[in-house]
């Protein structure tokens, strides 16, 4: 992400780039995210807006830091992830055996296009009240419907990716006398792998909103609760300062994850020279 | 610089959206009878008197110039957000809510109490009999903040010893999805109120406790302005407040009467016979005289849910309701 803007700065006339784009990208990004605090705070202060619909970043930092010390924060935040990441590797597990049989069998790949077509459009949450009626008020619930927010962008595109290989490359392989194992693993994997990590960011976007609005709208239950929970139970408390400092956890969450699909993509795709960064 | 000039500019522009929002958040005053009145309830038969002012076109016949809209949302914390927003200028719930807001300044208060209510811990399976059996167990209640929660904190804290054990049970829901979750068996118990106690007891559930066992006779439902509300418009709040008095003596003086208009407004289902039963159950009784508040004022207060406790009841009501000598 921060390399891409160097390479749009560059296109920026002169005198900016001294000032600005000169800067390192943290140091950027950094002073912006300074700028839009003093602005939050300067509203605050300025304004003085109800305590009841609005915190100061002063008093969310506080609410932040007393929830990471007590613990609920930090639970929240455990509970979120650890749904996500099962709710996501069921749905990735579930995508590659579709993509497997649409990939060997024309009836599996018009079975995926439909099932897509089909359920892909559909939002996570749409699927809750179903979901809570067959898996009862827990976080098999959630998963479920997590699972079903990332089956379908995951297996669109590993099968697209599979679809795409140029067949040049393929040809090559079994020209240099690779064995089909081989062919699989050093040619068709990583040739598909920029549809893959796509897939995986797309899976991840769906699953992430998913599971906060699944949390929003059925806080499972007391101290079991994710993220969304927290918001909302902070919310019925009347402790604002809380809900902002839930959302900001989640935004941090957000930046953390981008990073971690950054370095991932730098490491691969990236460096074979299939996406230009 | 044309990049900082956009940045600026982007900032300046997020401010005035922001500041924008706000001031369409804001309140607007008034003199006399509002204009204007959302009136927001929950579904139960605890809110009966604010039926039968609404059946009976009450306000309407005292105020015609006053446009009267009626909502029925699903929990206490929703019509806590519409009064703090300003989009529901009178809102009906339980005194844990009230409480919750009044701590956190929400500068509401009760304008008229509307019964003392007992409140029922329900179950279905035959080997849930005693608190301790409820450890583990998914308990409906519309929300952690709801009166029921207190009173289930306050069996926790009698039975269990720890006002908290039995939180993480606690399930979010409003009383008719949790009545028919119970019946189903999706959760194991549910604590309610008048008319769902009822209804699950002849469905099959029995009674585990009762709040009246733990906090004596107490409030339960009342009707809740702002204080701004009230400054703004005493008169009408006063004359709202002897609508409630009136339809509570109209349900006590002719609960046949009452039955019928409580079964127009439920759209003709149940029978108006077993209104009558409702409204006539003594786990329910009619009146605005407010009861138990300081108790439970003061255990919310210990087990941390509130941050201060009223020195009286009197600051968790307006005047009108001073005479009824409460507590």
């Amino acid at each position: 992400m921060a390399t891409r803007s160097v390479a749009v700065s560059t296109r920026r006339p002169r005198e900016a780039r001294l000032r600005w784009g000169r800067l390192p990208a943290w140091l950027r990004f950094s002073l912006l995210l300074a700028a839009l605090i003093a602005l939050w705070q300067a509203y605050v202060s300025i304004e003085q807006p109800d305590e009841l619909l609005f915190a100061s970043p002063l008093a969310v930092a506080e609410a932040f830091v007393d929830g990471w010390r007590d613990g609920t924060l930090a639970r929240a935040t455990w509970t979120t992830v650890q749904v996500l990441a099962l709710g996501i590797g069921i749905g990735a597990l579930i995508a590659v055996v579709l993509t497997v049989f649409a990939t060997l069998t024309k009836i599996g790949e018009d079975m995926l296009s439909l099932l897509t077509a089909i359920l892909n459009p559909l939002p996570g949450v749409a699927v809750l009240p179903l979901a809570l009626l067959w898996f009862g008020l827990n976080t098999n619930a959630l998963l479920f419907v997590i699972a079903n927010a990332t089956i379908w962008p995951i297996a669109i595109n590993v099968s697209t990716g599979f679809r795409t290989v140029n067949p040049t490359l393929v040809a090559v392989g079994r020209n240099i006398g690779l064995s089909s194992r081989r062919l699989v693993t050093d040619v068709l994997v990583p040739a598909g792998l920029p549809h893959a990590i796509s897939g995986l960011k797309t899976a991840w976007a769906f699953g992430w909103r998913t599971v906060i609005a699944a949390e929003l709208v059925f806080g499972v239950s007391g101290a079991d609760g994710g993220l969304g929970f927290f918001i909302n139970n902070a919310k019925l408390y009347l402790q604002i300062p809380q809900v902002f400092a839930g959302l900001v956890m989640i935004a941090i969450l957000g930046v953390v994850f981008e990073t971690l699909f950054g370095v991932l993509e730098r490491r691969t795709i990236v460096r074979w020279g299939m996406k230009t960064s | 610089m044309k990049r900082i000039t956009l940045v600026l500019g982007l900032a300046a522009a997020v401010a005035v959206a922001v500041l924008a929002a706000a001031a369409l958040a804001a309140p607007r005053g008034g003199g006399g009878p509002p204009d204007k009145l959302t009136i927001a309830y929950q579904p139960g038969i605890g809110y009966a008197p604010l039926i039968v002012i609404k059946q009976q076109r009450l306000i309407e016949k005292r105020y015609p110039g006053t446009e009267v809209e009626w909502k029925v949302l699903a929990s206490g914390a929703a019509i806590t957000d519409g009064v703090i927003k300003g989009d529901i200028h009178v809102g009906a719930g339980g005194v844990g809510p009230m409480l919750v807001g009044w701590a956190r300044g929400v500068n509401w208060k009760f304008l008229a109490p509307m019964n003392d209510g007992d409140l029922w811990l329900m179950a279905k399976d035959p080997n849930i009999r005693t608190i301790a059996d409820l450890q583990g167990k998914r308990i409906a209640m519309p929300s952690p903040t709801s009166i029921q929660a207190m009173v289930l904190r306050k069996m926790a804290q009698v039975k269990l010893g720890d006002a908290r054990a039995l939180d993480r049970g606690i399930i979010s829901m409003d009383h008719p999805d949790a009545m028919q979750a119970l019946i189903s068996g999706q959760i194991d118990a549910h604590l309610t109120s008048a008319p769902f106690q009822f209804q699950e007891k002849v469905r099959g559930a029995h009674v585990v406790a009762k709040s009246y066992t733990y906090f004596g006779a107490h409030s339960f439902l009342g009707v809740m302005v702002t204080q701004k509300f009230y400054d703004d418009h005493p008169a009408f709040s006063k004359a709202l407040y002897a609508d409630v008095v009136k339809a509570i003596d109209l349900i006590k003086t002719k609960p046949d009467a009452v039955a019928k208009i409580l079964q127009e407004d439920a759209g003709g289902f149940p029978t108006q016979r077993q209104f009558k039963q409702w409204i006539t159950n003594p786990a329910l009784s009619y009146t605005t005289r407010p009861r138990g508040l300081m108790r439970f004022a003061a255990f919310m207060n210990r087990i941390g849910v509130i941050s201060k406790v009223p020195a009286s009841w009197r600051e968790l009501v307006f005047p009108p309701v001073y005479p009824t000598k409460g507590s």
